[in-house]
């Protein structure tokens, strides 16, 4: 493993900002997310419901809420959990996939957090690989070990899994630029580390204690919906879900997860205890310096730029942790309202195709 | 007498003959001139019925909500509880302020603050009225914004395409959300109490019932319209007009019946509104001090 050097005021974060990664692997990582986004579209729109769609939609804002929150990780630095094991697990990995794709989305476009070219990339480590390995994981230690005990390991060996493969894949995706895309001077074009770099500075936070965040999540959420509506879990025997279209939403459960995303929106604060900038989206003004580099990299200094409304979570002039708050507030009001709307559209779509046969 | 069935046949004559002759071999035969019996299909191009067909969607909704008094069909909505004991008046008065605090801040600090609110309240409202929300708000948001995309783009500006977005966003929700969660009667209730004048509430009154009459007089004439159309009517334009002018002449014809009518049963131009529901003076202290709240934010952060 080699060696390096990392300040003490960086954090770590899986979201990779425009201009780290070149455009053309980004749109190759694009282009890989779109039959992807496809089938899971279909999936959704034919053997779901706008009930489900719900479902998605609270999945969505909790994995959004859940990525506001920074827990310190060795090294000075911070990092967060996606929730995207536990979304998988309860409604299914293709319905993650465009659960995560919206909450990525959003914070994209309102919140600056994460890049708009570097949005297939982001989609894939995040939304893709993810969701999909840990449902994978879950199944195969669901196949082999059929007790209580044993799927309580197997979800969280799934949401450990699935963080660090997706950790994994965003150090490789970081660490292949300055071998891909350099300048004839040997000066890397966009991000600067090798892999040599990445992917230790990815992985131990993620080893050590990103993953076992996630996987307790997982465990601890999976659990309660498990008790309190087993019939709006997916379904992976059938694949597709048990629920019945008469199966009306429980108006506690209903009640409950309301409850669970306002104290996580109040809660949401927390995440700027540990403090500390993001490693790796570090301003042109001060990359040298935060980078340890002498140079900015031409395409970050001449790249892509884009100002978002809400940029870094934040309102100048207010506290940290009110900006912070108000953010998790609109994201989570945006989410809930397309998923809403969503689910009407399905359920109009459907409606038609039934009228037309 | 035996029933025998008498076999017509229908034969064309020549066309010199303008009376039709009898055939000499059968007198029971009926025989029909052969500009009668010539084939004409006639296949009428596809008319584009888009116009009378919307308008008359669009004038049946209407009529529906003004018929009911432009009271919520739906019952479960916590939002609408939250307001029903406050008095109109006072809503009225916090929609005017709210309005002015978002456009006299120079900072976009509190609008932001206002936009997280009005999103909540709106992601937890009942699907018909979030629609019914969102469709004016985003519409008008999206007009604005492409209003000042060119000085956004030459002066460099592009803050202003955001403030515009945003701030345009928050007045078209807020004022959609009040007229959806209160009715015309509390709505009349609540320009009287803030001192309306009269004849504006008169106004308002007449030209809602006019709507609601001459919204009925519409939908005949469109579908007395859709009726006689066959086909691709190259004069649509010229039969829009006819009807309105119809309408207008109906409209005046109905104000001056109206008008002597009230007369005759002593309306002297007053309106005195009483009413016999009880608001909640604790919810309307809660809501003036958050008005109040909402003022000093609008100020501490100008």
């Amino acid at each position: 493993m080699g060696q390096f050097m990392i300040d003490d005021t960086m954090t770590l974060a899986m979201h990779i900002p425009d201009n780290f990664i070149a455009p053309q692997f980004d749109a190759v990582l694009f282009a890989i997310m779109i039959p992807v986004w496809g089938i899971c579209m279909r999936t959704l729109i034919t053997h779901t419901d706008a009930k489900n769609i719900t479902t998605l939609g609270a999945g969505s804002a909790f994995s959004f809420l859940v990525m506001m929150f920074n827990v310190p990780v060795p090294g000075g630095t911070t990092a967060h959990a996606i929730g995207g094991a536990l979304i998988a697990i309860l409604i299914g990995p293709r319905n993650a996939c465009i659960a995560i794709s919206m909450a990525l989305l959003l914070q994209a476009l309102l919140f600056g957090d994460g890049g708009i070219i570097a949005y297939g990339a982001n989609c894939f480590n995040m939304a893709f690989v993810l969701p999909f390995s840990a449902y994978a994981v879950y199944r195969i230690i669901c196949g082999i070990v059929s007790s209580d005990w044993g799927e309580k390991v197997a979800r969280g060996l799934a949401g450990y899994v699935g963080v660090n493969l997706a950790a994994l894949c965003t150090a490789v995706e970081l660490g292949l630029q300055p071998v891909l895309y350099r300048t004839n001077s040997g000066q890397a074009l966009y991000f600067p580390y090798p892999m040599s770099i990445s992917i230790p500075a990815m992985m131990i936070p993620h080893l050590l204690v990103v993953g076992v965040i996630e996987a307790a999540i997982t465990v601890v959420v999976v659990e309660y919906v498990r008790r309190s509506a087993p019939e709006i879990v997916f379904d992976f025997d059938t694949n597709v879900y048990r629920r019945h279209m008469d199966v009306h939403w429980n108006g506690n459960i209903k009640r409950g997860i309301r409850i669970v995303l306002l104290c996580m929106v109040l809660l949401t604060p927390l995440g700027l205890l540990p403090g500390g900038g993001a490693w790796g989206e570090w301003s042109i003004d001060t990359f040298g310096q935060d980078a340890g580099l002498s140079y900015v990299p031409k395409g970050i200094a001449n790249g892509f730029s884009f100002h978002a409304l809400l940029a870094d979570y934040s309102l100048k002039g207010l506290p940290v942790a009110v900006g912070y708050v108000i953010s998790a507030v609109i994201g989570l009001s945006v989410l809930t309202i397309i998923f809403r709307l969503l689910g009407q559209l399905v359920m109009r779509t459907r409606r038609n195709r039934l009228n037309r046969e | 007498m035996s029933s025998s069935h008498t076999s017509t046949v229908m034969r064309p004559v020549s066309e010199s003959c303008c009376i039709p002759a009898r055939c000499k071999a059968n007198d029971n035969d009926i025989v029909l001139p052969e500009w009668l019996t010539n084939r004409a299909p006639y296949v009428p191009d596809v008319g584009r019925k888009h116009f009378i067909q919307h308008n008359l969607l669009h004038f049946g909704r209407l009529l529906v909500r003004i018929k009911s008094g432009g009271h919520l069909e739906i019952n479960d909505d916590c939002i609408v509880r939250l307001f029903a004991d406050v008095h109109p008046g006072i809503r009225l008065i916090g929609l005017v302020v709210t309005i002015a605090c978002i456009n006299l801040t120079q900072n976009m600090l509190f609008s932001y603050v206002v936009f997280a609110v009005v999103l909540a309240a709106l992601a937890v409202r009942p699907m018909e009225d979030m629609v019914q929300v969102l469709k004016p708000s985003v519409t008008t948001a999206l007009l604005g914004v492409v209003l000042v995309l060119p000085s956004a783009m030459f002066a460099g500006q592009w803050s202003i395409m955001s403030r515009i977005g945003v701030r345009t966003f928050i007045v078209v929700s807020i004022t959609v959300s009040l007229s959806r969660s209160m009715s015309w009667n509390d709505l009349f209730s609540g320009l009287s109490w803030i001192k309306c004048p009269d004849v504006i509430i008169h106004m308002v009154d007449i030209t809602l019932q006019f709507i609601a009459i001459l919204g009925g007089s519409v939908i005949e004439l469109l579908e007395a319209l859709v009726v006689r159309s066959v086909g691709r009517d190259s004069k649509s334009l010229t039969s829009s007009g006819n009807l309105l002018g119809v309408v207008f002449l109906r409209s005046h014809r109905h104000a001056l019946e109206m008008s002597d009518a009230m007369i005759c049963r002593g309306f002297s131009g007053s309106y005195h509104m009483r009413s016999d529901k009880r608001y909640s003076i604790w919810k309307q202290a809660i809501y003036v001090a958050v008005g109040l709240v909402m003022i000093a934010m609008a100020v501490y952060l100008k």
